[in-house]
């Protein structure tokens, strides 16, 4: 049973799961799919005379253009400005959730959590959800307690936006030195579903899932939307150890940037290593 | 022998003294420094030199601590005598005890993750260590040509920034932002 609800968590649509979900959203859904429904109506277009592969070529008089725009207006108008409106619609009900100040990385040390986060503006007592790796995964509600002067972690030079806070743990518990996703005012409760945790982050019905990986001596934290290495990934961030561990990463996991700028550079370094007449690491030849 | 237990911990320190490298990546990574204080980047160093008695110690108490080892089949390694294997009163081997033992030693060591055995850390060909400046870098390869570096990030990730260092012998490991070697590993 444990082994099937596993699967289920990673392979089935959260939508399918959820209830109670808002009004809007199943209206949403509903309409988009009718303005599909709609958009498959063929339109009348007498594409005969535009034929340029055989014969003199057709000439179109403004009578004949105007009224051919006369007869596509209402459908020009229901392909594009229908879909344009719901698509602004429903921008103004989806949560705002943006990844890179909504999401931090706290880690506990000597008994004092730490969140790391581009968020300089989380007042004491805002609650905050902690995506822990135990396996399975679970969730720790903590709270602001105190903002910190200065970096409460050791590998976080490298971004100089970083606000630092003491969290207090309210609800379970967190795994000493190991890191931890923060995640700051989902759409959705963050839930447990088999061995993973999901939220709706944006409130779009889309879940997102987190992950963990381990490069040659640090952590790589990953969100994505949809399954993990096959979905999007929308945030990433690195922890580094300090002593050497056994990896199990892949490179859509440690990449720091879109696919074409990671595959640009991979090009550009493996490049680089061959003008310099030496072997191109094995690392870089896999990526 | 002395028996396995948390005051193995603080034998064998990791360091972070350019000095404990081994030669002539010693000297490539000093040249690599100097270049990079020239050119007024920031650099923070971490980790050098992971002793292979440390790493040995980290590897297999993670092991038994989990139960994924019989600690009385491990392997020895020169200049550690230790002795994993607790008994009991009578002599007999305590399996409890012996687990509770490197468990103490994976909690004093922080160990959260499966420690791997060697590495060019133990090597003394690896150096973990943090860049960053401000505006634009100009810095000297190897051979003395100035290289403008102006593209994000400002820091050691930057792409620019490895083609130079490699032009020292010092490579990046782009998975690992502090990690760089004397071939990338």
């Amino acid at each position: 049973m444990g082994l099937s609800a596993q699967h289920h968590a990673v392979e089935g649509p959260i939508s399918e799961k959820k209830t109670g979900n808002s009004l809007f959203l199943r209206v949403k859904e509903r309409t988009i799919a009718n303005c599909w429904d709609k958009m498959e109506i063929p339109v009348d277009i007498p594409t005969q005379d535009c034929n340029t592969s055989s014969g003199p070529r057709a000439v179109i008089g403004h009578d004949d253009f105007r009224s051919g725009i006369i007869r596509l207006t209402p459908q020009l108008l229901f392909v594009f400005f229908v879909p344009l409106l719901f698509t602004l619609h429903g921008r103004g009900r989806t949560h705002i959730f943006d990844y890179e100040s909504n999401i931090g990385l706290a880690t506990e040390q000597s008994g004092t959590v730490c969140l790391a986060i581009n968020n300089d503006e989380l007042a004491t007592g805002h609650r905050i959800a902690l995506v822990v790796f135990t396996t399975p995964q679970s969730i720790a509600q903590t709270d602001v307690l105190r903002r910190l002067p200065s970096s409460c972690q050791s590998t976080d030079a490298s971004n100089a936006n970083f606000a630092y806070y003491e969290l207090r743990v309210v609800e379970g518990t967190l795994a000493p030195s190991a890191p931890a996703v923060a995640v700051v005012d989902p759409a959705q409760p963050l839930k447990v579903l088999g061995r993973f945790v999901v939220g709706d982050l944006e409130g779009d019905r889309h879940p997102e899932y987190f992950r963990e990986c381990t490069s040659k001596e640090g952590v790589h934290l990953s969100v994505w939307t949809g399954k993990p290495l096959r979905g999007k990934r929308r945030w990433h961030r690195y922890y580094y150890l300090g002593y050497d561990v056994e990896r199990n990463c892949t490179s859509k996991e440690t990449k720091n940037s879109g696919p074409l700028k990671a595959l640009q550079q991979e090009v550009a370094y493996a490049t680089e290593w061959i003008r310099l007449g030496a072997a191109v690491p094995n690392d870089v030849k896999r990526r | 022998m002395q028996l396995s237990g948390s005051d193995w911990v603080q034998q064998f320190p990791t360091t972070s003294s350019v000095d404990d490298l081994q030669e002539p990546f010693r000297s490539k990574v000093q040249s690599f420094l100097k270049a990079l204080a020239d050119a007024g980047a920031k650099v923070s160093i971490a980790d050098t030199l992971r002793p292979s008695r440390r790493v040995y110690l980290m590897h297999w108490s993670f092991c038994i601590a989990n139960g994924t080892a019989n600690p009385a089949k491990v392997p020895l390694m020169d200049g550690v005598d230790i002795q994993w294997v607790h008994t009991d009163s009578a002599g007999n081997p305590d399996p409890t005890a012996t687990k509770a033992a490197a468990a103490d030693m994976v909690k004093a060591y922080g160990i959260v993750f499966a420690p791997a055995l060697g590495s060019r850390h133990t090597e003394g060909l690896a150096i973990d260590m943090t860049i960053s400046w401000q505006g634009d870098l100009t810095i000297n390869d190897a051979s003395g040509k100035p290289v403008a570096i102006i593209g994000l990030p400002r820091n050691g990730m930057n792409g620019d920034l490895h083609f130079v260092g490699a032009t020292y012998g010092v490579v990046k490991l782009v998975t690992d932002p502090p990690h760089w070697s004397s071939d990338g590993h």
